[in-house]
């Protein structure tokens, strides 16, 4: 029985506006965006839910659902309800300084705790001076160094007055000192000495031997005093310090004693103050060597030594002051030190420098206690972003380490701050096969991320799903301040949302697209100064898109047109079809015509695809060409051999081939080679075959058909043209209006296909021919006469074979 | 009065007092001032004459070990020193573009620097050897040049000569009015160094430490170092300080900063024995005028 084209309406469903039951989108109510998602949300919900390690979340759907949206959306209102986690800081560790220690304060009282510090350093500065300058430190200290000085003069004054009164000089020679017998004021020289006595000479060797050893004692004993000294003064600084810093220290105690740890940093702090109180007296608070000396400001400050009043300071890395619940944080642009925090250098004087001041927070630690959104490509992407991040969520908690560190290579000296604990729950997003490619790859993947929260980009088309949509639409249209939507302009943006899918029982929920849309429209609504969008904006917003991106689709239609690539639309051929092939280039898809030529000749059942053969071919073509094979022998070589040598080919193809919806194309040249039955050329054919020669679905439809119908009206329409497509595609037409209205006119004819002999029938106006009982198709068919060609070549072969047999013996 | 000037600066030092930073401090010192630089070195007599006496040793600082003493051996190393010195007077001398000569003197060092300073308008020394033991450090033969040279002296402590401050004890001594005029004429110049690459400010402070027992008293003096420092077109800050101890005046100069402390030399702080106990005590450098 004849295949019988589709009526307009097969063609294209269209949504009938009067049906929506509303006059334009301002009285409608809107809806969230979470349409068609409620698998997500369940999902969402659980995983909030789930207070235990490894129910972190990935979200994942095609890019362009609306997944950040959606995500961010839920978290934000589910965050709302929960307590804002407490402030952090980072402070001095006086017992290990490279390892700076954190302290976390009730919410909101981290500021006011480094404005306390900032003003005790600032009261340090004054009042630690007027303590060393006060009277009484002056008379204690003067005591120490009096008794010092006497200590000196006594013995050392003493030793300088005894070898005076002998006439020894003591002399400071370039590298130590000498003992040298005087002359009046001067040293006695050599030539003098000489004419001394000789018993005087001697006793003055005597002389100068026995001071020697006693300035040998005295400058053995010289670092004692000094350490000693040293010790009194420490001891008097401590003193003194103490009682000028200890009060400042209570001062911003009393406010933090429910803190234990801020109280245990201050008592560390006074004390590390008490140790330092001479670098505290210089006025630039500078580190020097001087350890053990007098507070003497002004003294030479080492270059590179560093502020002593910084290491009071405290960093604040997180301020949760007026947090309304817990944080809600997506990192847009999750590298190592944005996720993760960093430690800061400074050059001064050409090395670098840094304290527990420069370290600055990451998302994680802004998000620590609520939820973190990150996109998993792009944490991918980044150096040890990814396996950084699953540390942290094995180990519960944030450590800031230099990326050297974590190369495990060499690493200049840095800080290894106290890592902070980690109460949160990451939300990867991502595309399906990422997350399917993660989850199959990193064995850790599965038990750190539990829960899926899988976005649906398409719904059921149906009554109740296109009143949903229609809110969505609102939903959408409220969400961007766009005008107004008229039912007309509904109606359209559905269908729309329908070929998006390119099905047409299902609706595209995915936010990018339809948004775009929207947002596109009401551009060309604001064109003509319209105050409600209609359906001749929404029609204008796709052409445009269209066209902007047209650009390759036309230059290739107009290479066919010119001959350049050779397509025929008219008239009949043998061998030769008109297949149709999908381009998608950037976001825009359009169908391509292609010439597939087959030859037959006698061979050893061979089927040749040069595709193949010039490693042009993909892997699914190849099964396209392969399955033709076993179609071939099914239908005709069950008793008997194939003697053919079959070859197919895409003609000026020079981009590579790849699926298997020309496959009933390749079959259709092939039949029509074998039975020399001319294939007419104002069709064109889509569609994958299976070896028993039933038609089955391909993509792209929708785009395959417009493809030739554009070549077809730009030669002239005249009713001898169409399409044949499986006709399990048929349900997947959302065809342009003009396509739909030239079918309606008898112009262009879209056939739905189930077997490859409807197909052949259609395009050679020939029969297929059915096997009779004796396994042989009737004469006048197409089967028959492939069956008839493929013996005459099977006897050829034999005849050659026989040939050949008897020349060779 | 009229105002000082200065055109030739003396810097002097032995091998006793090798200080890289003074040296630095007395070539800024001359840019800043447009003075000619003179370096002298001076090999102490007394040091060679006891390398000359075979039994003489040296006990070495820090092993607190005799080692053998020669002339020999300490010519060589007072040729180093002095090598030394000269390379790097030469090295940052022409860097600054600043006029320099140097030259070695073998003799006594205090009277080989008070004849040196005949010729020159400022001497700078080195008021301390270096240490024997820790913080403890004999006073430099040279520093009692400071209490012998006839013009003004500067005695550095360690490091360079950072002056945001002239502070000038002030009592309207003839010496001490000459004193507020040298530390006017040194701090209107701090600013104006030629070629050293380095931003400096428009010029330092200069303080007149008013020793005065009674507010009238106090009011003279200020007017006088209001006069004087006016008459060089520049200004004064006044301070009182009443009649401070040795050990006051120290202490006032170390709590101003960067300073410098000027005292003229018949000040009660710079007679006499006076003159080495702030010599001592003071942690700033220090200028006693003539």
């Amino acid at each position: 029985m004849a295949v019988k084209p589709l009526s307009a309406d097969q063609m294209r469903r269209r949504t009938d506006p009067a049906a929506l039951g509303f006059e334009t989108t301002a009285t409608l109510k809107p809806a969230d965006e979470a349409l068609g998602q409620e698998r997500a949300l369940e999902a969402i919900r659980f995983g909030v839910g789930m207070r235990q390690e490894g129910y972190n979340m990935f979200a994942l759907g095609p890019t362009g659902t609306g997944k950040h949206r959606m995500v961010r959306h839920f978290l934000e209102h589910q965050a709302a309800d929960r307590p804002a986690p407490p402030d952090w800081c980072y402070v001095h560790n006086f017992a290990d300084p490279h390892k700076p220690k954190t302290l976390a304060l009730p919410t909101g009282r981290a500021r006011p705790f480094r404005a306390e510090m900032e003003h005790l350093i600032d009261d340090l500065k004054s009042v630690l001076p007027t303590a060393f300058e006060s009277d009484d430190y002056r008379a204690q200290r003067q005591a120490i160094e009096e008794r010092m000085k006497e200590r000196h003069e006594s013995i050392f004054g003493a030793f300088q007055k005894k070898a005076q009164e002998r006439n020894v000089a003591l002399i400071r020679t370039p590298s130590g000192l000498a003992l040298a017998p005087m002359s009046g004021t001067e040293v006695m020289g050599p030539e003098d000495f000489a004419k001394l006595d000789a018993k005087i000479q001697e006793a003055v060797r005597a002389e100068i031997e026995t001071l020697q050893d006693e300035l040998q004692i005295i400058m053995q004993k010289m670092p004692q005093w000094e350490r000693e000294h040293r010790a009194a003064v420490r001891e008097l600084n401590r003193r003194i310090a103490t009682s000028a810093i200890a009060h400042l220290v209570e001062d911003v105690k009393k406010h933090h004693l429910d803190v234990t740890a801020v109280c245990a940093h201050l008592d560390a702090m006074q004390a590390d103050m008490v140790d330092n109180a001479e670098s505290l007296l210089r006025p630039d608070g500078a580190q020097g060597p001087r350890e053990g000396g007098p507070p003497q400001p002004g003294m030479g400050e080492a270059p590179n030594s560093t502020n002593i009043f910084a290491r009071y300071k405290v960093n604040v890395i997180i301020d949760n002051t007026g947090a309304a619940g817990a944080p809600v944080v997506y990192e847009d642009n999750p590298s190592h030190p944005n996720l993760f925090g960093k430690i800061e250098h400074r050059a001064l004087f050409g090395a670098l420098f840094t304290d527990f001041g420069m370290i600055l927070p990451g998302a994680l630690h802004r998000a620590n206690g609520g939820y973190l959104i990150v996109d998993a490509r792009k944490i991918l992407m980044q150096p040890f972003g990814w396996d950084e991040l699953k540390h942290a969520l094995r180990s519960r908690e944030i450590r800031i380490e230099p990326l050297g560190l974590a190369f495990g290579g060499v690493s200049t000296g840095s800080l290894e701050p106290q890592p902070i604990p980690l109460d949160i729950k990451v939300v990867l997003l991502g595309e399906r096969d990422l997350y399917y490619l993660m989850s199959s790859y990193d064995p850790e993947f599965n038990e750190l991320f539990k829960v899926p929260v899988d976005f649906e980009d398409r719904i059921k088309r149906d009554d109740g799903a296109i009143a949903a949509f229609a809110r969505f639409i609102a939903g959408l249209i409220k969400t961007d301040a766009l005008k107004p939507f008229d039912r007309e302009a509904v109606a359209r943006v559905i269908d729309r949302a329908a070929r998006i899918t390119g099905d047409s029982e299902r609706l595209s929920t995915q936010l990018d697209a339809v948004g775009g849309l929207l947002r596109e429209a009401d551009y060309w609504a604001d064109q003509r100064n319209a105050t409600v969008v209609s359906g001749q904006d929404i029609d204008q917003a796709i052409a445009a898109r269209l066209r902007r991106a047209d650009r390759i689709r036309e230059r290739l239609q107009e290479e066919v047109e010119r001959g350049t690539i050779l397509i025929d639309t008219a008239g009949a051929r043998t061998g030769q079809v008109n297949g149709l092939a999908v381009l998608a280039i950037g976001d825009v898809a359009f169908g391509k015509p292609s010439r597939i030529t087959a030859t037959v000749a006698i061979g050893k059942g061979e089927i040749v695809d040069i595709e193949r053969e010039v490693a042009m071919g993909g892997p699914l073509h190849t099964k396209g060409v392969l399955i033709l094979s076993g179609f071939l022998r099914q239908r005709f070589g069950a008793d008997r051999p194939l003697s053919l040598k079959a070859s197919l080919v895409f003609e000026q193809s020079y981009g590579g081939v790849d699926g298997d919806s020309a496959s009933s194309t390749e079959l259709y040249a092939l039949l029509s080679a074998l039975a020399d039955a001319p294939i007419r050329q104002g069709l064109a054919v889509t569609g994958s075959v299976n070896q028993f020669g039933q038609v089955q679905a391909i993509g792209g439809a929708n785009e395959k058909i417009e493809g030739f119908f554009d070549l077809c009206r730009a030669r002239g329409l005249d009713g001898g043209h169409g399409v044949l497509i499986p006709a399990a595609n048929v349900k997947h037409l959302m065809l342009r209006a003009d396509v739909a209205e030239a079918a309606n006119k008898g112009l262009f004819c879209v056939y739905p296909i189930e077997t490859i002999d409807q197909g052949i029938e259609v395009l050679t106006g020939m029969a297929a021919g059915e096997r009779g009982a004796d396994g042989r198709f009737p004469p006048d068919t197409v089967n028959g006469r492939a069956q008839a060609r493929l013996d005459a070549m099977a006897q050829a072969a034999r005849k050659f074979a026989d040939g050949a047999g008897k020349e060779g013996s | 009065m009229s105002e000082p000037i200065i055109r030739r600066i003396l810097f002097a030092l032995d091998a006793a007092t090798d200080a890289p930073a003074s040296l630095d401090a007395a070539i800024d010192l001359a840019d800043r001032m447009h003075a000619e630089l003179v370096g002298l070195f001076v090999e102490d007599m007394n040091l060679l004459r006891s390398a000359a006496l075979p039994f003489v040793r040296q006990i070495n600082i820090g092993t607190s070990d005799w080692s053998a003493f020669s002339t020999e051996t300490t010519e060589r190393a007072l040729r180093v020193h002095a090598e030394a010195a000269r390379r790097q007077m030469e090295d940052h001398a022409r860097r600054r573009h600043v006029a320099f000569s140097f030259r070695i003197a073998r003799g006594e060092v205090a009277a080989e620097i008070a004849s040196a300073a005949e010729d020159v308008d400022l001497v700078v020394l080195v008021g301390l050897s270096r240490p024997i033991a820790g913080r403890i450090r004999l006073g430099s033969s040279a520093r009692s040049a400071a209490r012998h040279a006839r013009g003004p002296v500067l005695v550095m402590r360690e490091g360079q000569l950072r002056a945001d401050r002239y502070l000038v004890a002030y009592d309207a001594s003839a010496q001490s009015d000459k004193a507020l005029a040298l530390a006017t004429l040194l701090a209107r110049n701090t600013g104006l160094a030629r070629n050293t690459g380095l931003a400096r400010g428009a010029g330092a402070e200069v303080t007149a430490a008013l020793l005065a027992g009674n507010e009238t008293d106090a009011a003279a003096l200020e007017r006088r170092a209001r006069e004087i420092v006016g008459a060089m077109g520049a200004q004064v800050r006044i301070e009182i300080l009443g009649e401070p101890s040795l050990i006051d005046l120290c202490g006032f100069a170390r709590r101003a900063g960067n300073a410098v402390l000027v005292v003229g030399a018949d000040s009660p702080f710079a007679r006499g024995q006076a003159a080495e106990e702030l010599m001592d005590r003071v942690s700033c450098p220090l200028v006693i005028v003539r």
